[in-house]
């Protein structure tokens, strides 16, 4: 494993701030592929910080082992947020920017405009295939998912099905995908998978382990190790769903939610999912049902709501008749 | 007349109510004006107060001289959680508000205050949003505009500010009021004076009295005896702006202002050391130009923007005979 520091500045406090990723070369000769595991662009989301220790603590077990199964190369940016990872929050401190709002175009300005820079650059001249890994916000929890916009599906598809995670979400494209770093980066051809798991300042350990699994599969699938560790299992293939097929329960009434059932739990249609209530008068302002059948990938978290918050989300078992 | 746009209960307490002023017919030519996208940038404010009081003023009589002819509303505040805490973002989903447009009708508090505005904004001719520089920034006082084609410099040049700058392509532009506004095809401006969580009172005056002749140029605003005034504009493309970085880390002293001409050379300040209080670096202006947006915090790490000139040699200047 060769560490490198991609780009650094220096604090007026004394110390410098500095992005490190770890390479793993293919063991002779020009790698297969190169494949780019990335977290930490918000700075409150840690699952993706525990996935990257557990491949690097993997890969280099497999370096000292048996090097001659690295037939590509990987690349691990494990924190690239330091600032905003060392503060707790999602965004980068004392500016409040946004890291994944300012991939693509944009003018190099500011110290975290020119940090995003570097490191989409870096990802597109080194990499064959992204994993962009994320936790949802302080709101929302989430099964493993990998979410693809539906303009790059025919290729990402093939591919995120080799990870094993619960759910697939081909969903429509949207402005605020725009400045992303998933976006721009499949926008110039480097295919990258966008993950979204659990909830921001914690680590859910079992969905972590499903993740490990599925990545050293696709390092597998797409050649970068020739073989796999005995001790990763197979997993059931992921559950693909289309816009249609994902149905959502948002609030009607500002209060407080409960919910009365567990994430990745099944659900059927119209079975109550939680309740909205008022806290001051001690009434049950609305009873929340399922969206429909099926499996409950999004769970509200975070119990304070307005009317319009979404409070879950169902990957339908049949989608419906348009 | 002061209308209620947006009624939503809080979770715990009273309702959210966002209002809008308005003044003249129904269907007129309406000019729409934004502030409080952000919860510290009082300058918008502050003009937004005054200038209802103005039109207000005109509508009971008490400016005889002056008739309401077109449709003029203004929305003084549009992030009202931010404002309850003074700062930029609201705290609960960190989301900055001129990232979010065009909102949904139905969905988070944040993207349904940001639908209310555009659903309530869509029909106008023109629109202007009232703006500071970034967080620790000062701008001098411009008018910026997206596409600024020729009639639109036109327009600008009624504002009354001298400075006359493009918005710069991003990837994120897309999220923000004036675009939004842009692919609706209203004419929109953003007139940035000063900086956040500061009141600067001669800033006011300028903004104030420039909205106020762009009225009367456009026909909002009828004056009985003031006639329009015709002023200068200089006008500068995005790809003709020069950011100043710095090369050291540490307290960055100003010995520049905002709104001053510089030569190639002219000193923009120092960075000195913060422990020893020695110099490490001189800040030269790599350039001549104007002084648009200065550094206000005085910690600086290596590679800090620290001002923006905009290049005199490219400068394109509308003159009040144009």
């Amino acid at each position: 494993m060769k560490t490198q520091t991609l780009f650094s500045c220096a604090s007026p406090l004394g110390s410098s701030l500095k992005i490190v990723k770890q390479i793993f070369s293919a063991h002779r000769g020009k790698p297969v592929q190169r494949v780019s595991f990335v977290s930490g662009l918000h700075g409150d989301e840690l699952e993706g910080l525990y996935l990257c220790h557990r491949l690097i603590h993997a890969l280099r077990q497999i370096q000292e082992t048996q090097p001659e199964a690295f037939q590509g190369e990987v690349h691990i940016y494990p924190a690239v947020n330091p600032p905003a990872l060392n503060n707790g929050t999602r965004l980068w401190p004392v500016y409040g920017s946004d890291m994944n709002r300012m991939m693509g175009p944009h003018p190099r300005t500011s110290i975290p405009v020119q940090w995003s820079q570097e490191i989409f650059e870096n990802l597109k001249e080194s990499s064959d295939l992204v994993v962009d890994i994320h936790a949802s916000n302080l709101h929302l929890k989430e099964l493993p998912q990998i979410r693809i916009i539906e303009e790059f599906s025919e290729e990402l598809l093939p591919l995120a099905l080799q990870t094993h995670t619960d759910i697939i979400w081909i969903h429509p494209m949207a402005g605020v995908f725009e400045s992303t770093l998933g976006y721009n980066l499949n926008k110039l051809n480097v295919p990258t998978l966008v993950v979204e798991t659990g909830i921001c300042l914690r680590i859910e350990p079992d969905f972590v382990d499903r993740l490990f699994h599925g990545m050293m599969h696709l390092l597998h699938h797409q050649g970068v190790l020739a073989s796999l560790p005995s001790d990763i299992p197979s997993a059931p293939s992921p559950q693909v769903v289309y816009p249609r097929g994902v149905a959502q329960a948002s609030a009607k009434h500002s209060g407080l939610f409960v919910n009365r059932v567990a994430l990745g739990q099944r659900v059927g249609e119209d079975e109550i999912i939680g309740q909205v209530l008022d806290p001051v008068e001690g009434i049950v302002l609305e009873e929340v049902t399922a969206p429909g059948n099926g499996l409950l990938f999004t769970l509200r978290e975070q119990p304070a709501v307005h009317s319009g918050t979404l409070l879950a989300r169902v990957a339908l078992d049949r989608e419906p008749k348009p | 007349m002061k209308e209620e746009i947006l009624n939503i209960p809080t979770p715990f307490g009273e309702p959210l109510i966002l209002y809008k002023n308005r003044w003249g017919p129904e269907n007129g030519d309406t000019l729409s004006i934004v502030s409080g996208l952000q919860g510290d940038r009082l300058n918008g404010l502050m003009v937004a107060s005054r200038l209802s009081r103005f039109l207000n003023d005109i509508e009971e009589g008490k400016e005889s001289s002056s008739q309401i002819q077109g449709t003029i509303q203004i929305f003084p505040v549009v992030n009202y959680k931010a404002w309850e805490t003074g700062n930029p973002v609201w705290n609960f989903d960190s989301q900055d508000v001129d990232l979010t447009f065009p909102g949904m009708e139905v969905g988070e508090l944040t993207e349904t205050v940001c639908n209310t505005v555009i659903r309530h904004t869509a029909e106008s001719v023109y629109g202007i949003i009232l703006q500071t520089g970034e967080k620790h920034y000062e701008d001098a006082p411009h008018v910026k505009l997206i596409d600024p084609n020729r009639k639109r410099r036109n327009l600008a040049r009624r504002l009354g500010l001298h400075i006359g700058r493009e918005v710069a392509e991003s990837s994120s532009l897309v999220l923000n009021l004036a675009k939004q506004w842009d692919l609706m095809g209203l004419h929109s401006f953003i007139l940035s004076a000063g900086k956040p969580q500061t009141y600067h009172p001669h800033y006011c005056d300028l903004l104030l009295d420039g909205i106020v002749n762009f009225m009367k140029a456009e026909g909002l605003l009828l004056h009985n005896s003031e006639k329009v005034s015709q002023r200068e504009m200089a006008f500068f493309d995005a790809h003709n702006e020069c950011p100043v970085l710095t090369r050291k880390a540490g307290l960055f002293y100003p010995e520049s202002a905002i709104g001053t001409a510089m030569e190639k050379g002219d000193k923009l300040g120092e960075v000195r050391d913060l422990y020893e209080g020695v110099v490490l670096e001189e800040v030269l202006a790599p350039e001549e130009g104007y002084v648009v947006t200065l550094r206000d915090h005085p910690m600086v790490h290596e590679k800090e923007l620290v001002a923006v000139l905009l290049r005199e040699k490219n400068q394109r200047w509308f003159w009040p005979f144009g």
